[in-house]
């Protein structure tokens, strides 16, 4: 248990106008002693072996291995590589094809877009040599690269309000043509397309 | 306009921070200027928006001017107490260089240049950050309201929003931070992880140093930034470093106003603790330990009022935050079991999964080992001269409010073994800088580390001649 506290030996809380107590001026170094560690053998051979200790101990754990070989040094490295990557690539570097495929949702669309997904179960489906992440079946998620565009699924045709009010279709790993208003001949596994010739 | 907008935001939180202390190192003053200014800055966001200003970079750039206008008339009329600050930092005294010391500084400077480059260089692409942080942050910014935002607002989200842990019940700071930069026109919000990080060192080592000597405070900040899953997340856009930082910086702000009797710094202490709660409703539980142990002060002292006060302080946030969600049509049901209960199985899987965290140096390194061996080496000192022994009951407190906080709650959302795995590991960041804040500060290390001061600068003697 900490000490007990002596109230007159305690300066009050709070009082706006008592003026402050004096600040205690600190035990100081005088200017000729403060370089003296810098020059003192002693000081080199204590912050050689302590040096040699701290970073031995460091080299020994597997946290602190982990921090240096791939946190710091493995991103350090990594960014030095690719140090003029744009910040689409850098998305794509962390996202892969997810970002890629909902960077393209947005730029075809408009602000106020309702975006259709398929099923969740054929969102992670591969369709030629793409395939999305699970990720994709967060609405929330996919929501993140899209806003202010409003996004549904095909599960929620009776949950979600904003179902009727659909203006696009995302096609994944081809799936989605079948909500299309009109057909489509020429057909890819990811795109996003009008839901009628009316949006066209 | 970015650089002005977060310069304005650190401004803000120097003139607050000095409004409300002089007693505070120039190492403190300079983190904790963006520290508090864009705490500050995300609480005005919602005043705004509660009394339906749009939130714009021009509105929200406009309020923080006034405000700096306000506090800098204050200052003015209070200049006999910026003199006492400018007395006190011209006291500042030198540490004695030694090379050890410098190898702590100069460590602490290139992990803080690698984390910095790593959180600035890669956008937000965390779960948790993109489906709820980053995406409030963004979706604020675009719609310039919180109450109106169209993601809480829109039929096809209303269902989902209102569930039970869903995003609208988290504190706001981190989102409304995002949601600052994005208005200023920011292509990601990682600026933010960036500053917080950045500022979070000098108040750290500005805090140690008041209990400890230089390079002892230098090797303890070195230890806390390097934890591994810590630095790991500091560079992401999740909130448990976020609330960590302000968690951490206000008890030990507490302990020094504790220990030092310095009155301002309680009130600084206070304002972090507001901030932490701001940043998350679990800093409730280091405001319950702070108040634990300034209760027992209270009572020792009689001075009730600033009980009241701090006790009012603290919770305004998260009071304020549930006025405003309620009153606006954002409230969702919290899932807590507000009475007691005993549930064995739970206990035992909460206790096992603690013990697999406590004993991970994967994911704290030596954070726990080096805090049970001094605490070990320090038990003569507590018993004989309750050496910190007040830091060790606030620690302790703490910890247990969380853990029990998080028995009370109703898993409906996740498994309590997940939450265990994910949140509460996340949650220790915020004893990892006071667990190494107690080593730095305790009489064992220190009378250690004093003896390698007395070898390196032996007191010189003094030959007089008569």
């Amino acid at each position: 248990m900490a000490k007990p506290v002596n109230k007159k030996k305690c300066p009050q809380l709070s009082k706006g106008k008592r003026p402050l107590p004096p600040p205690q001026k600190e035990k100081g170094t005088p200017v000729g002693r403060w370089l003296e560690g810098v020059f003192g053998i002693k000081s080199i051979a204590l912050a050689v072996v302590g040096g040699g200790l701290f970073f031995g101990l460091i080299t020994k754990d597997p946290g602190y291995q982990w921090v240096w070989n791939s946190l710091l040094k493995g991103n350090w490295d990594f960014i030095q590589k690719h140090r003029n990557a744009t910040l689409d690539e850098r998305n794509q570097m962390k996202l892969g094809f997810d970002y890629v495929f909902l960077s393209y949702v947005k730029q075809n669309t408009p602000e106020d877009a309702v975006i259709l997904f398929p099923l969740k179960e054929y969102n992670t489906e591969k369709g030629g040599d793409y395939q999305l992440s699970g990720n994709v079946n967060s609405r929330f998620w996919v929501t993140h690269f899209v806003y202010p565009r409003r996004v549904v699924y095909k599960d929620e045709q009776e949950t979600n309000p904003r179902y009727k009010d659909v203006t696009h279709v995302a096609i994944v790993a081809g799936h989605g043509y079948e909500d299309l208003d009109y057909p489509v001949t020429e057909r890819s596994y990811f795109t996003v397309l009008p839901k009628s010739i009316a949006e066209k | 306009m970015i650089y002005f907008g977060l310069s304005v935001t650190a401004l803000l939180g120097l003139c607050v921070t000095l409004s409300i202390s002089q007693r505070l190192k120039i190492a403190e003053v300079l983190g904790l200027a963006f520290l508090v200014g864009i705490g500050i800055q995300t609480f005005l966001m919602v005043c705004m928006d509660w009394i339906g200003i749009r939130l714009t970079a021009t509105s929200v750039l406009a309020a923080s001017l006034l405000i700096i206008a306000g506090l800098g008339v204050t200052l003015y009329f209070r200049r006999a107490a910026l003199k006492e600050w400018l007395r006190y930092v011209s006291t500042f005294t030198y540490p004695k260089i030694s090379w050890l010391w410098l190898l702590a500084l100069l460590a602490i400077a290139v992990v803080a240049v690698m984390n910095v480059t790593k959180a600035m260089y890669f956008p937000t692409f965390d779960g948790d950050s993109v489906r709820c942080f980053n995406l409030i942050g963004k979706a604020v910014a675009y719609d310039g309201t919180i109450k109106n935002c169209g993601l809480y607002t829109d039929a096809g989200n209303y269902q989902d929003m209102r569930s039970p842990a869903s995003t609208i019940t988290y504190m706001p700071l981190a989102q409304l931070a995002y949601s600052y930069v994005y208005l200023l026109g920011a292509a990601t919000s990682k600026i933010i992880n960036a500053l917080i990080f950045i500022s979070f060192i000098p108040v750290l080592y500005g805090v140690m140093s008041r209990f400890s000597t230089h390079t002892l405070a230098a090797t303890a900040t070195f230890f806390t930034i390097i934890t591994p899953e810590m630095l790991g997340f500091s560079s992401m856009s999740g909130v448990n470093f976020i609330h960590a930082v302000y968690a951490s910086l206000g008890v030990m702000f507490f302990i020094s106003w504790y220990y030092k009797k310095i009155p301002s710094l309680l009130w600084i202490a206070v304002c972090i603790l507001m901030l932490s709660s701001w940043a998350r409703t679990e800093g409730i539980a280091f405001i319950g330990a702070v108040g634990c142990i300034f209760l027992w002060y209270s009572i020792k002292a009689k001075q009730y009022k600033a009980l009241a006060l701090l006790a009012g302080c603290c919770l305004l946030p998260i009071i304020f935050w549930n006025v405003f969600l309620k009153l606006n049509d954002l409230d969702v049901a919290r899932p807590l079991i507000l009475k007691p209960y005993w549930d064995g199985e739970k206990a035992d899987l909460i206790r096992r999964e603690m013990w697999t965290l406590f004993k991970s140096r994967t994911f704290y390194g030596l954070t726990f080992v080096s805090f049970l061996i001094v605490l070990i080496s320090n038990v003569w000192a507590i018993c004989k001269k309750y050496d910190h022994a007040a830091t060790l009951i606030l620690i302790g407190l703490a910890w247990i409010f969380y853990t029990v906080l998080i028995y009370q709650v109703d898993y409906v959302w996740d498994s309590l073994e997940n939450v265990m795995k994910y949140s509460y590991k996340r949650f220790l960041f915020s004893f990892v800088p006071l667990l190494w804040f107690y080593v730095a500060s305790c009489h064992t290390v220190k009378w250690l580390f004093g003896k390698v001061d007395a070898f390196l600068f032996p007191p010189k003697k003094i030959s007089v001649n008569l």
